[in-house]
């Protein structure tokens, strides 16, 4: 069978078994850390769940866990001694890109959401015969879930470029540069409309920033994924 | 198989390493790259790789433009740092994961290579020693049937019998499509190897011819080329 150089199915399905395999740990990290969380949540406010409880916990779950991962994605090209073996791996740099991207987005969402809910299963029963309290089921397909996976799918790109960008700690670097981004854009949004338009500023603030909210959803994360992997192609050690 | 023209590389905030470097390398030879630290062996078989990238001029081997890191190109080629680290598996699933990828792979060649060297197949690779490592990177890459083979340093870390076994295995899957290229400081380990000898220094190929047409060892050539091209630059 002819090999395309761009993306050869086989190739990508092998690269998706090998970064499973070698970043089981994260994975089995990553499950301690969401039954911990659960658990002890459960323990702390088991005085008074709400109806909210699930989602709160697994709001939590997935943004943090999620961009936790996301930043981890690319690690090790940044390590001198371990980015020869990804760089020299016989596969696209797309192949490379597209395994990181979907593991770390529908991947990490689609297994959270089963494993949260065989967990919230766990819970309910340890907590009907532990502490004698009725914890209601999580249900994944609420409205309120929904939303929390589309904001994260597009925060989640920023992650994952910020784990290509960012040599250490790109979790936080990354964090740090969305808040001084956010800061320094609605300064100056707001300075020039105001000094520009004057009383009726505020009204076009509004509408401006409604607008370029939209926008927003829309090209960040494209443009996140494409910058993320022309960075990928350029990558040197 | 590699023929490198007017090339020019140089890292950030320091000086040019390479300026219009020249080198062709044919298939069926073990090149020795030989060189004073920093004359750039590293980084021209990074440069060889694809790891790197030229800032000017040209790099082409067996066809292709290594930077682009082409997978068809990947699957000829294996570069085997002087320093390394790898995944906490065990050897056998090092195998399941990464052959694959390798058309060629020679499971046959990999036995013969593991048992060669002794290594264990259900340990896990992250708490062998260095010179295990270096075996089993070794064994892998000369499995993985790939036209060109990089090693930086190989025999770094390995003790007497494990250089010796290197030498034969290396010799032994040499062929008539294949190239290895060896950057070492430690001549002694690779003189009876190496059948052409590459020479850099401060970022030039100084020489590059066989070894048997010199008639001499491959310390005392080394030192002689070296200290000729220091009279030369004080003339």
């Amino acid at each position: 069978m002819k090999q395309h150089n761009l993306f050869w199915l086989r190739r990508f399905m092998l690269l998706f078994k090998h970064d499973l395999s070698i970043n089981r740990h994260i994975i089995i990290t990553t499950i301690a850390a969401i039954a911990s969380v659960l658990f002890l949540y459960t323990l702390v406010v088991s005085n008074g769940f709400s109806h909210n409880f699930h989602p709160m916990v697994y709001l939590w779950v997935l943004f943090v866990g999620g961009f936790w991962i996301s930043s981890l994605a690319f690690k090790d090209l940044h390590d001198k001694q371990k980015s020869y073996l990804l760089l020299t791996l016989p596969c696209s740099n797309l192949e490379k890109f597209l395994v990181k991207l979907i593991l770390t987005s529908v991947g990490y969402v689609l297994a959270s959401l089963v494993l949260y809910y065989l967990l919230s299963v766990i819970v309910v029963v340890i907590s009907a015969l532990l502490l004698h309290k009725e914890l209601p089921l999580f249900t994944p397909f609420r409205n309120d879930i929904l939303v929390y996976i589309r904001n994260y799918f597009v925060f989640q790109s920023v992650f994952l470029l910020g784990s290509i960008y960012f040599k250490r700690h790109a979790m936080t670097k990354t964090v740090l540069s969305l808040g001084c981004l956010a800061i320094v854009f609605t300064f100056f949004t707001f300075l020039t409309i105001v000094l520009l338009l004057g009383p009726l500023g505020m009204s076009v603030m509004h509408v401006f920033s409604a607008v370029i909210g939209s926008l927003l959803w829309i090209v960040l994360a494209p443009c996140c994924w494409l910058i993320a992997y022309i960075r990928l192609c350029e990558v040197e050690v | 198989m590699i023929e490198i023209k007017e090339l020019s590389f140089g890292y950030k905030a320091a000086p040019q390493l390479f300026v219009d470097l020249m080198l062709e390398l044919t298939e069926g030879n073990i090149y020795g790259l030989l060189g004073k630290n920093g004359a750039g062996k590293t980084t021209l078989l990074k440069l060889i790789a694809g790891m790197l990238s030229p800032v000017q001029g040209g790099c082409q081997v067996m066809g292709y433009k290594p930077h682009l890191r082409h997978p068809l190109f990947l699957q000829d080629i294996y570069f085997i740092p002087e320093e390394f680290s790898v995944p906490p598996i065990t050897v056998d699933l090092y195998v399941n994961l990464y052959a694959p990828f390798y058309a060629k792979f020679d499971y046959q060649a990999w036995n013969e290579a593991l048992d060669e060297f002794c290594l264990p197949r259900d340990k896990k690779l992250h708490i062998l020693s260095y010179g295990q490592k270096k075996k089993f990177l070794v064994a892998f890459a000369l499995a993985t049937n790939c036209k060109l083979l990089l090693l930086d340093e190989p025999t770094n870390g390995l003790d007497i019998p494990s250089k010796s076994q290197f030498r034969k295995l290396m010799a032994r899957m040499l062929t008539e499509e294949r190239s290895f290229i060896i950057a070492t400081h430690q001549v002694r380990d690779l003189e009876t190897l190496i059948d052409t000898v590459v020479i850099l220094d401060e970022g030039r190929i100084i020489f590059n011819e066989p070894i048997y047409e010199s008639e001499t060892n491959l310390e005392i050539l080394f030192n002689d080329v070296t200290s000729r091209e220091v009279q030369h630059e004080t003339a």
